[in-house]
């Protein structure tokens, strides 16, 4: 009897996968090409992870530039950053034939392979907001928010000004594999072996893996860990709007002070009460139009994606592709309580 | 003729309760999810996109094969993604400080074996609920993997190995054949051998199987260190996939393989369920993540429809059963 069973459900399986045969063919003349047009041109977006409000400001800069230049932008993200969630998603891309492909990637290499396929098939791969060091063979061009040469010495600067250039500081991070925040993480270490800094001690690095809940939990560990802590510094979004959280419960505001890289939007509250005196960050919408004009002018074949290769973004100027083409936005804008409300993202 | 004529009607009776089987649910919703996915997007249905896709989701349908057993018997196992990364976190260890990397492919399967029986020794030796001991190897195995490597990735696996998603045989992906090889196989033993039907037995009643001689400890051992071994091989096939093993790997695919092995109809109870349902779920949910994918559908409400399915396949099989009856 079962037998039988298992030979009807497998005969109407069979039934079906000749269905997708028959269907197979009437997809394929879609792949005629013609002389595009910049109006013909489908760019999309792939986020880390959805419901970020950071890369919301992103997509807003791609959508400013679709309006401008006409366009089709789409944008679409897993539900977890986890190193291989973006996969089925450019791989539905790929399908769906799209021109660009603009990603924030969640692994430095889990994605080789999948990009490489997308590159086949003749799509730009721009990486957005993280580089993938080691596998830029694999993208286009990367689009970095600013120097992150400089990102780790900047905040430990921004920090040290505001505690004395001295006590015991912590960082609270993303995830453990983050590639931006670990590589920023290894440019304060440098930076505190200046002689500047010789009083300032970093005690622990912990991980919020960019999850609020957890970041808070995490934060509020330390508070307990470290009584004598001065200061924080949290280098991702999620996780200085939960420390920022974390240290108003605990009324530790004056002596221990927090900063990182926040949007003005998540942290307003936090400036207006006096938690957070100062923060940074650069303009991600900055980064997502500069990021949807390269991707038109790449693909229209204005501009090669080369070292030393100079190109003209409207309101941003003048840009040159950097080594390993990589492009940097711009400097980061240090946000307080007299300029916050010039800000909205 | 007497006889010819009872074995008519028998088969009639055989063929109204053949419609009565769960698994129908499960070709009901692929159904749904087929048509769903070509009304969304006109990319969707292009077979050998269709059969590409499939690999991105082969190692979970493998370890649910596995997991429907253990799930009939009556247990649970949700290590199965942790054993899945440490082993294929091992088996790149051991190929990185200069193994054979055919060893190191043995070698890691003897890992995920020794994995499963860690469970399955933990479980029937200190009789304890299968739930509360695979959630704590769930971490452990997964915090052991972060250990030995750390927050970076083992890659430059050698050429043969790497990429099984893009070798074919006869037009199909070969992660596909091979599951749809180990269906087979898994489809025979249950319902084919006495230790198929040892696995219901437990899985219905447990002291009824202790009692009429079934060495329940055994089997039990058995079912959990395939799931090791399974699981390893998953994981090794999910490194080829993507050219590197790393500790996050298949972060919260047990619930994936949880989920095939409920679409298909499988009790969570024990008792009742087959292969064939989870071979169909596989489907199931493979074309429905890519269908909404492809159709530009925000996870948020691909999450949804998910949840749903997998209601109405509770729920339907439920109803079946009660039928049955």
């Amino acid at each position: 009897m079962l037998n039988k069973k298992m030979k009807i459900v497998i005969s109407i399986l069979l039934v079906f996968i000749c269905m997708f045969g028959l269907f197979a063919n009437a997809t394929e003349e879609a792949t005629a090409a013609a002389a595009k047009t910049v109006g013909d041109l489908e760019i999309v977006f792939i986020p880390k992870n959805s419901g970020n409000p950071y890369f919301d400001s992103i997509v807003g800069g791609f959508e400013k530039a679709s309006q401008e230049l006409g366009f089709t932008f789409t944008t679409i993200a897993p539900a977890t950053a986890e190193a291989t969630s973006q996969i089925p998603f450019i791989k539905t891309q790929i399908q769906r034939g799209v021109d660009v492909i603009a990603i924030a990637p969640n692994s430095p290499d889990a994605l080789n392979q999948v990009f490489k396929q997308a590159m086949d098939a003749g799509i730009k791969v721009l990486i957005v907001n993280s580089d993938i060091p080691g596998s830029e063979d694999y993208r286009d061009v990367a689009i970095l928010p600013m120097d992150f040469e400089i990102t780790g010495s900047s905040q430990v600067e921004l920090l040290g000004s505001l505690i004395n250039y001295s006590g015991e500081i912590a960082v609270l991070s993303a995830t453990t594999d983050a590639p931006d925040q670990n590589y920023w993480i290894e440019g304060m270490k440098v930076a505190l072996k200046d002689p500047k800094y010789a009083n300032m001690t970093l005690v622990d690095v912990v991980y919020g893996d960019d999850d609020p809940q957890k970041s808070l939990t995490e934060a509020e560990a330390l508070l307990t860990k470290y009584p004598n802590l001065r200061g924080i510094i949290s280098p991702t979004t999620v996780g200085v709007a939960a420390t920022a959280q974390a240290v108003e419960n605990a009324g530790r505001a004056p002596q221990l002070q927090v900063t990182g890289l926040g949007t003005p939007n998540q942290m307003r509250r936090f400036v207006k009460n006096g938690t957070v005196t100062a923060f940074a960050l650069w303009s991600p919408f900055d980064e997502g139009y500069l990021a949807a004009n390269l991707a038109v002018d790449l693909v229209m074949g204005n501009v090669e994606a080369k070292e030393g290769v100079v190109f003209s973004v409207p309101e941003l100027g003048d840009i040159t592709i950097g080594p390993m083409r990589s492009i940097i936005t711009g400097p980061p804008t240090v946000f307080t309580i007299d300029n916050i409300d010039d800000f909205n993202f | 003729m007497l006889n010819k004529f009872k074995m008519k009607n028998k088969e009639k009776i055989d063929l109204r309760k053949m419609f009565m089987q769960p698994e129908y649910g499960t070709v009901l919703m692929l159904i749904f999810s087929v048509v769903l996915g070509s009304l969304l997007s006109p990319y969707f249905l292009d077979f050998g996109f269709l059969l590409d896709s499939s690999s991105m989701y082969v190692e979970y349908g493998i370890v649910a094969l596995c997991l429907t057993f253990i799930i009939i018997s009556g247990q649970i196992d949700l290590s199965v993604a942790s054993m899945m990364t440490l082993s294929a976190c091992t088996t790149a260890l051991l190929f990185e400080i200069g193994v054979p990397f055919g060893f190191c492919l043995i070698l890691g399967l003897i890992l995920g074996m020794l994995l499963g029986f860690f469970n399955g020794f933990v479980i029937t030796y200190f009789k304890l609920p299968p739930l509360i001991v695979t959630i704590g190897t769930l971490s452990l195995y997964r915090g052991i993997a972060q250990i030995i490597l750390g927050d970076r990735s083992i890659g430059h696996f050698p050429s043969w190995f790497s990429g099984i998603d893009f070798r074919y045989v006869l037009g199909i992906p070969v992660p596909l054949l091979i599951l749809t090889g180990l269906f087979i196989i898994a489809a025979l033993i249950l319902n084919k051998t006495i230790f198929g039907r040892q696995v219901y037995a437990i899985g219905t009643n447990e002291k009824a199987a202790i009692y009429s001689g079934i060495n329940v400890k055994k089997i039990k051992m058995i079912l959990f260190v395939f799931s090791g071994i399974i699981s390893a091989f998953g994981g090794i096939m999910m490194m080829s996939r993507l050219g590197i093993a790393r500790y996050n790997l298949s972060t919260g695919g047990e619930l994936e393989v949880v989920t095939i092995a409920l679409l298909g109809g499988t009790d969570i109870n024990g008792g009742r369920g087959n292969v064939v349902g989870t071979f169909i779920a596989f489907f199931v949910l493979f074309s429905l993540k890519v269908g909404l994918s492809v159709a530009n559908i925000k996870i948020e409400s691909q999450l949804t429809i998910i949840g749903f399915l997998l209601i109405f396949s509770i729920v339907f099989s439920n109803f079946i059963y009660s039928k049955q009856k």
